[in-house]
């Protein structure tokens, strides 16, 4: 009997431990660790200029194009779906807070836009590699039902804060159909 | 007369089956310019749309209410929006109608100005010259034009008294600082002699400008006689330090101060 005891709670010990062995650890990975499935499958061709009085070094401008492009397949995402969580590591909190006001569950709608070509004037560029002002001129934005292309200048700042360019402000110049 | 009767069933089947034409419902008071916060938006129909707003940045999906022959969007509960063009869109089923509109938010805005420095701290041993970016928006992020520009940007002379300042009252992100420079002379003297030690004092402690050097400040003792040298360090405080050397009758010390490659005038304890 006493065996059959014994048993019987070394097997629910051994349920208990492999139960808790077993059960993943819930929780949200770290951004580093996330793979940004929007961002990779988007690119844009994205010319720059610089006209500022500091220059960016080679290595600063790759990594602006590398956000710049990742911020564009953020913004397309937002204006089909209001999905103002995905792209939060490409806004500042400023911007994040702006967009909030008006959040909504989000839904795939019919809008899809997609951007093709930048031509990005850097007015200003701070010398210590953290703030960038540009205007982005003659974008080619395309848009689906209905179907139609326009070209767009916008103005816009940049700030680097937590590895990534984040967008901070923005002001629509000009838009046409192209 | 049953082949008669299985004709009408398709035809009616047919004829249920075919989507209705939905024709585009009339906006009153449609206006090119669509300023926010709004009235309400009215349009004159019987079917039950969703109405959305369309932005540069956003769709935001409007509430809406039925009431004879019109449907209403409440508009008012949006506050500001990313100015520019954007439409309203009526949407049922797959039928859509666009309203092409120029969103723009009413006035009064804030202006809010973002002004931004760069180094943050500036040390004037190397230079005090600073650069400032500034541009300004409204509380919903739009850029806002000074002076006909979006941004402007200018080179700063900064004055070299140490500190914590704000490029922007009261906006603790927009504070810069003023560091004290090197040391540039090294003022010390006897301060007193009890009976066990010597207290020295070193300082105060400037930089060329007359800034009191940070605190904790290295300062390296010599002491030295005929015979031996010994070394000790100090730290400052409040541009102040006090040292402490043990008395010997026997020796006739010497004392000096070093802060990097600058160098006190040198004292003799004894005397």
């Amino acid at each position: 009997m006493r065996i059959l005891y014994g048993l019987m709670v070394a097997v629910i010990v051994l349920f208990l431990f492999l139960k808790g062995d077993l059960q993943e650890r819930k929780g949200e990975l770290p951004v580093f660790m996330k793979t940004d499935e929007i961002s990779r499958l988007h690119q844009s061709k994205i010319n720059i200029n610089i006209k500022a009085t500091y220059r960016p070094s080679n290595f600063n401008l790759k990594k602006l194009k590398e956000d710049y492009n990742n911020l564009w397949a953020h913004l397309n995402h937002l204006y089909q779906t209001n999905d103002v969580e995905a792209g939060k590591e490409y806004y500042t909190e400023n911007w994040f807070k702006f967009i909030c006001n008006n959040r909504q569950t989000p839904k795939s709608t019919v809008n899809i836009r997609t951007d093709s070509i930048h031509h990005l004037n850097i007015l200003n560029w701070s010398s210590d590699q953290l703030v960038c002002t540009a205007i982005d001129s003659n974008i080619i934005l395309k848009y689906e039902k209905p179907e139609r292309r326009e070209k767009v200048t916008i103005a816009f700042v940049l700030l680097f804060q937590g590895d990534h360019w984040r967008l901070d402000a923005l002001r629509i110049i000009n838009i046409q159909p192209f | 007369m049953r082949t008669l009767s299985l004709y009408i069933a398709l035809l009616l089947f047919f004829y249920g089956c075919k989507s209705t034409t939905l024709d585009k419902p009339e906006w009153l008071e449609q206006n090119d310019t669509l300023f926010v916060p709004n009235f309400n938006l009215v349009f004159l129909t019987d079917t039950d749309w969703n109405i959305t707003l369309q932005t540069f940045i956003q769709p935001i999906e409007l509430k809406t209410r039925k009431e004879k022959g019109k449907i209403i969007a409440n508009l008012p509960l949006i506050n500001g929006l990313t100015e520019g063009p954007g439409w309203i869109r009526l949407s049922k089923n797959k039928t859509y109608f666009d309203y092409p509109v120029i969103i723009k938010n009413r006035l009064p805005l804030d202006k809010l100005k973002k002004i931004y420095r760069s180094p943050k701290t500036v040390n004037p041993d190397s230079n005090l010259n600073q650069q400032s970016i500034n541009y300004s928006t409204d509380q919903y992020s739009n850029l806002l034009l000074v002076n006909k520009n979006y941004f402007f940007e200018e080179q700063l002379h900064l004055n070299s008294k140490t500190g914590t300042y704000y490029a922007i009252d009261k906006d603790a992100l927009s504070t810069y600082y003023v560091q004290s420079g090197t040391c540039e002379y090294i003022p010390i003297k006897m301060k007193e002699r009890n009976k066990d030690n010597y207290i020295i004092k070193i300082g105060p402690l400037t930089d060329q400008y007359q800034n009191i050097l940070a605190d904790g400040t290295m300062i390296k003792i010599l002491c030295w006689d005929a015979k031996s040298t010994f070394s000790m360090q100090a730290y400052s405080l409040r541009g102040i330090a006090n040292v402490s050397i043990p008395i010997s009758h026997s020796r006739n010390y010497l004392f000096m101060a070093q802060i990097n490659r600058v160098n006190s005038s040198i004292i003799n304890l004894n005397q």
